[in-house]
């Protein structure tokens, strides 16, 4: 397998932290969330290898191309329009809470508007370039954070002052009944391996079959990572004060010390760290709403520039800066709660449709 | 052309996003390095608030007595803030603020309505360091202990070990203060800074939790309070008994505890300390050979002082080390029942008390 289906997969565990799923866990942490995020987990892994699998039998196609080739037309625009809208969704929340962390802990004097175009001013540039390069961009990005941010998660577990009993108390609810967002939520840090839908094209030749133990490999990635951004803010902030945090991450972080480290406050590298990692979540989750959205509409070219991805991405910012001034938090929480829910069916009918395609052009 | 193009683009973007002026620079800023909260005298509701403002300046001189005290009273933090803002030509700026002084009235009654202010505000560090002053905060941020680089400095290295190491001093952080008020099954507990001429002295601890007179614990307990809590292993213990005395210096401790649950409902709480160390000081003879009736004798001490420092825990009701946070880490149920549970079962709980020494020498002499 390609080192760059990793680094996607990698990217979302990552991105979780920022995506509102640790408080939606934390809100339910004695509610059987060790049961949701088991179900969570095994549910992801057979998607993952369902569609991966399909994916990898059309070498070099994108999903727009495998969908529009094996299925009816009407059929192919509306559930391409669908999963690029799903995408949009998935850089809006993303985004919205990004420009709230900013506003909160990095610098509260800047008025939102600046900070909102200045990161989709990024967003947009970066999701209009060529697939390819945002792959390079992403492989960067991760090779500065990647270790940085195992680091801090490392620290935080080794911590003297972790309450050890407040996370013992989430294991003993574990044999409750599971709710529908917190598997939502938990399924949502292992969903990179959708990103193959459009980066497939470029990984040619690349990647060979996805394995058992490539499965487990990930797995056992996804459990550590999820459990950890579970735990972490419950032992930090004991497991009756954790629900109070608006970003249990953030905060988690600011709890952390690093004594003899270039800044004894870890928050700030956490932050600047996680800047990087939200930016590029959100390029790749938007280039790949943008690649799935043109396929169905029409090219229009003016001046020799094709202006329909241009145009998607007024309408993405305008939407995002709407958003962020016409919700509140509580609004976009309700909201990313019911997106994570709605994601574990669109998996399931999105992995059936690329199923479906896979025995037609056995068929042919 | 057109890359110049390009350029001057983002040049003129960039450039309006540079004309936010959230950043001041640093000469007009004034750098808070402590803050204490004391209770007004007259006015039951109120706060006096005082911040200890360190000057930037170059140079690496003793800097410690650079520093000005800003003291106001309001009805909250908050407001007591907006006042002392009114009295400093610089943006007062709170990031650096590694010490918060809790005058010793201000910890009756509703400690978590004074911590919110501290926790809310997202420029206040969660890994600043919590202690209450004696006889008020005002005295402790005034004081300016000689040799000291930086102000407040001195203060600092007391607590977060990377200075002196004594077994009387108790570090707590803000994080780790609220989520001791927040949780069920533990209380919150802090240290207690002395004022002397010129200096501090950080021997005892106090207890407290919401709704409550706080708990001050002597020196004594305030030792093997934080042996137990902490692990601590670089102190020494007094083995006094009729004709044998001497000072155990702890090389290793492990504490652990279990709460069982017997047939009949009530509970025991079993504390098992393990204890291994030298003879450090002695007023008789000791003989090698002895040990084990040193063991023996050490193993008694502490398991009786320990024995009645738990028991005073659990007659007032507090509940410092967290038997009731592992009580709920133990059982099934929802929390509300367990909570109700121990509620009960703690007062009358047995206290079981086992301690393994292990006195591997009598020093470098017999």
């Amino acid at each position: 397998m390609s080192r760059y289906f990793y680094y996607l997969v990698i990217l979302n565990m990552l991105a979780n932290v920022v995506a509102l799923v640790p408080r939606i866990l934390i809100e339910e942490r004695v509610n059987g969330v060790v049961t949701s995020l088991m179900i969570a987990i095994i549910i992801t892994l057979i998607y993952c290898l369902v569609y991966t699998n399909s994916m990898l039998k059309f070498p070099g196609q994108g999903q727009p191309e495998i969908i529009k080739k094996y299925t009816p037309k009407w059929f192919a625009s509306g559930y391409l329009f669908f999963i690029g809208i799903l995408y949009f969704l998935g850089t809006w929340f993303v985004l919205l809470s990004f420009i709230d962390i900013t506003k909160r802990f990095i610098n509260p004097e800047m008025p939102a508007l600046y900070i909102s175009v200045l990161f989709l001013s990024i967003i947009c540039l970066g999701a209009l370039m060529k697939t390819e390069k945002t792959l390079y961009a992403l492989e960067i990005i991760m090779i500065i954070s990647l270790p940085l941010i195992t680091g801090i998660f490392l620290k935080a577990f080794l911590n003297e002052h972790i309450s050890w009993d407040a996370i013992r108390i989430v294991f003993t609810h574990t044999i409750e009944p599971p709710s529908n967002t917190s598997i939502g939520a938990g399924a949502y840090s292992l969903v990179g391996f959708y990103f193959i839908s459009i980066y497939n094209r470029v990984l040619k030749n690349r990647v060979e079959g996805m394995g058992v133990w490539r499965i487990v490999l990930i797995g056992i990635a996804g459990t550590i990572n999820i459990f950890t951004s579970l735990l972490v803010p419950i032992g930090m902030n004991g497991i009756d004060g954790a629900e109070n945090y608006i970003y249990p991450w953030f905060s988690t972080a600011d709890a952390l010390r690093m004594e003899f480290g270039f800044i004894e406050r870890v928050l700030y590298i956490f932050l600047l760290l996680y800047i990087g990692i939200s930016m590029i979540s959100a390029t790749i989750t938007c280039h790949i709403a943008m690649e799935h959205v043109r396929s169905v509409l029409p090219e229009i070219k003016w001046k020799e520039v094709k202006i329909v991805p241009v145009m998607m991405a007024i309408l993405f910012s305008l939407a995002t800066i709407l958003g962020y001034f016409f919700l509140s938090q509580v609004q976009v929480y309700e909201l990313a709660k019911m997106f994570f829910s709605l994601l574990l069916f669109a998996g399931a009918f999105s992995c059936a449709v690329l199923f479906y395609a896979v025995r037609r052009s056995k068929q042919k | 052309m057109k890359n110049l193009c390009r350029l001057s683009g983002l040049f003129v973007f960039v450039m309006v996003l540079l004309t936010g002026c959230g950043f001041k620079d640093i000469d007009k800023r004034a750098f808070v390095v402590g803050i204490g909260i004391d209770k007004t005298e007259q006015n039951q509701e109120g706060y006096e608030v005082t911040l200890k403002v360190a000057f930037p300046s170059s140079g690496s001189e003793e800097l410690g007595d650079q520093f000005e005290l800003l003291s106001s009273k309001g009805s909250t933090i908050a407001e007591a803030i907006q006042l002392i803002k009114a009295k400093v030509s610089n943006e007062l700026d709170f990031g650096h603020m590694k010490v918060i002084v809790l005058g010793e009235k201000v910890l009756s009654k509703d400690i978590g309505k004074t911590m919110d202010w501290f926790t809310r505000r997202r420029d206040i560090q969660q890994i600043a360091l919590i202690t209450i002053g004696k006889p008020d905060a005002k005295t402790i941020l005034s004081i300016e202990p000689k040799g000291e680089r930086l102000p407040s400095n001195k203060l600092f290295m007391f607590f977060d070990e990377a200075g002196t190491e004594s077994p009387y001093v108790t570090t707590k952080f803000l994080y780790n203060l609220r989520r001791d008020l927040e949780e069920r099954g533990i209380d919150g507990y802090l240290p207690i800074v002395q004022a002397e001429k010129d200096n501090f002295s950080i021997t005892t601890m106090s207890v407290f939790k919401q709704g409550v007179d706080p708990l001050h614990l002597t020196k004594k307990e305030t030792k093997l309070f934080n042996m137990l809590k902490k692990g601590y292993d670089k102190e020494s213990i007094k083995v006094n008994a009729k004709d044998e005395f001497f000072m155990l210096a702890v090389d290793s401790l492990n504490t652990e505890y279990q709460i069982k649950q017997k047939q009949n409902q009530k509970i025991s709480i079993e504390v098992i300390v393990d204890i291994s160390g030298v003879i450090e000081e002695s007023k008789v003879e000791l003989k090698e050979g002895k040990l084990d009736k040193y063991n023996k004798l050490a193993e008694k001490v502490l398991t009786k002082d320990i024995n009645k420092l738990l028991a005073k825990f659990q007659e007032t009701k507090m509940d410092p080390v967290g038997f009731g946070l592992r009580y709920r880490a133990t059982r099934s149920g929802t929390e509300n029942e367990k909570w109700k549970a121990w509620k009960s079962l703690y007062p009358e709980a047995g206290i079981n008390v086992r301690v393994n020494a292990d006195i591997t020498g009598t020093g470098i002499i017999e």
